[in-house]
């Protein structure tokens, strides 16, 4: 069922297309919520309050066609709103050597799942060692996969500048996680 | 001997230190292009330029190949599971919450209990209504007891029905009860979903009524206590 049609019934308090709506994009704004605060706890709470803002703004949402992006935008801004009230960031989490995955050894374990939990965590820790302006970057860009017009529209951002914090959030990124793994062999020869 | 000459003049080794005393090191440029690539803007020449570099720089080399490895993996962070329970959760709190406003497909009927439900909800929740309630019946009893339009006998008739209408009270409360119970049989027929809601909130004003009763119930009863007290008290003149 497209969204379209899940909204105009929301919008006559058809409570069973709401509960169908939260269903269908709750894991989407957990992610999001986890990307900002890091925390699984405080990642529920604000996509409780997400959907709540949604609920009560639901007749604002000019083109359900575009309810993908105007959710998120919600979100990102019930996600700035919570890090305002927190204020400090909590100190990332090291990730005992042992547990890391080894991005470099081309993926020959055998437990396909236990693997690509391992990258996920390694992202996922990797992520929150990044300045907020670059992480927010690759969240919105690399991992919900918004377009940069969309981008540059919800941050109030030029085209150009979206472009370029996009590209050096992904080195950031890689420079951190490879950090995380140790330098290659080669890497390590040539300095 | 011109194999070993061919070497040395291709040496990376070489072209970084002709750099190092030059312009300077190309990785910032190289990892601007790396970081790019994705948003499918770095021409032909660029990207040539770039590999040129990646082949002869082991750290560029190494970033680019991080890069491809993660960037397939970030889609993969873009759902996070919440639970079983979240759903529930998410719905008991935004049935509580004032529905959306502009119902243009909503009928009359229903229209018409939402501004009640608003409008009664606004009135019993305002901290003055206790007060505000204390005073009209101050008021009432004042024109019931001391009114000239009062008969004679007014002091003693009001303060019996004033009296007679508190043992009423219980009754009363009861009579309301049966027609509310009478009302959410004709209401659930009506109004279907929204009863459960309406119920919920029905409740708590009740307890927010039966709160306030008993103040001005002790009040009222201090009141009567004192003016009864003057009564039996013999005129000093």
């Amino acid at each position: 069922m497209e969204d379209r049609t899940l909204i105009d019934r929301c919008r006559k308090g058809d409570e069973l297309a709401w509960e169908h709506l939260v269903q269908r994009y709750q894991a989407r704004v957990c992610g999001v919520a986890y990307t900002y605060t890091g925390s699984e706890e405080e990642a529920l709470d604000v996509a409780q309050e997400v959907f709540v803002r949604v609920w009560k703004r639901l007749d604002t949402c000019r083109d359900p066609e575009r309810f993908a992006a105007w959710l998120l935008s919600i979100a990102r801004n019930a996600c700035l709103d919570h890090l305002r009230r927190r204020k400090a960031r909590p100190p990332a989490q090291d990730l005992p050597a042992d547990e890391m995955f080894d991005l470099s050894d081309g993926g020959d374990r055998p437990d396909a799942d236990l693997e690509r939990d391992d990258q996920r965590h390694v992202l996922e820790v990797a992520l929150q060692q990044m300045s907020d302006i670059n992480r927010e970057a690759i969240l919105l860009k690399d991992i919900q996969g918004l377009p940069l017009e969309e981008m540059a529209n919800m941050l109030d951002l030029p085209l150009g500048t979206v472009k370029s914090r996009c590209s050096r959030a992904r080195v950031e990124l890689a420079k951190v996680v490879s950090g995380m793994i140790g330098p290659g062999p080669e890497a390590e020869a040539a300095r | 001997m011109s194999g070993n000459w061919q070497k040395r003049f291709d040496d990376a080794d070489l072209t970084r230190r002709i750099l190092d005393r030059t312009s300077g090191r190309a990785c910032d440029r190289a990892e601007d292009l790396l970081g790019g690539r994705w948003d499918a803007d770095v021409e032909d020449v660029d990207q040539h330029l770039l590999q040129g570099h990646v082949d002869g720089c082991p750290a560029c080399r190494e970033l680019e190949t991080i890069l491809d490895r993660l960037q397939p993996l970030l889609p993969g962070l873009a759902e996070r599971e919440p639970g079983p329970a979240f759903t529930a959760r998410v719905l008991a709190r935004t049935s509580v919450v004032q529905p959306v406003p502009s119902l243009p497909a909503a009928g009359r009927l229903d229209r018409l209990a939402r501004i009640l439900e608003n409008r009664l909800r606004g009135a019993w929740n305002r901290p003055r209504f206790a007060l505000e309630a204390a005073w009209t019946a101050a008021a009432l009893t004042a024109l019931l007891v001391w009114s000239p339009l009062a008969p004679s006998a007014a002091p003693d008739q009001a303060t019996g029905a004033v009296r007679a209408g508190a043992s009423a009270a219980p009754e009363l409360i009861a009579q309301v009860e049966r027609l509310a119970d009478s009302a959410r049989v004709t209401g659930r027929e009506i109004f279907g979903p929204r009863v459960d809601r309406l119920e919920q909130e029905v409740a708590e004003i009740y307890t927010d009524l039966a709160g306030r009763f008993e103040t001005v119930k002790q009040e009222g009863q201090s009141l009567w206590q004192r003016l009864a007290g003057d009564e039996t008290q013999p005129e000093s003149d």
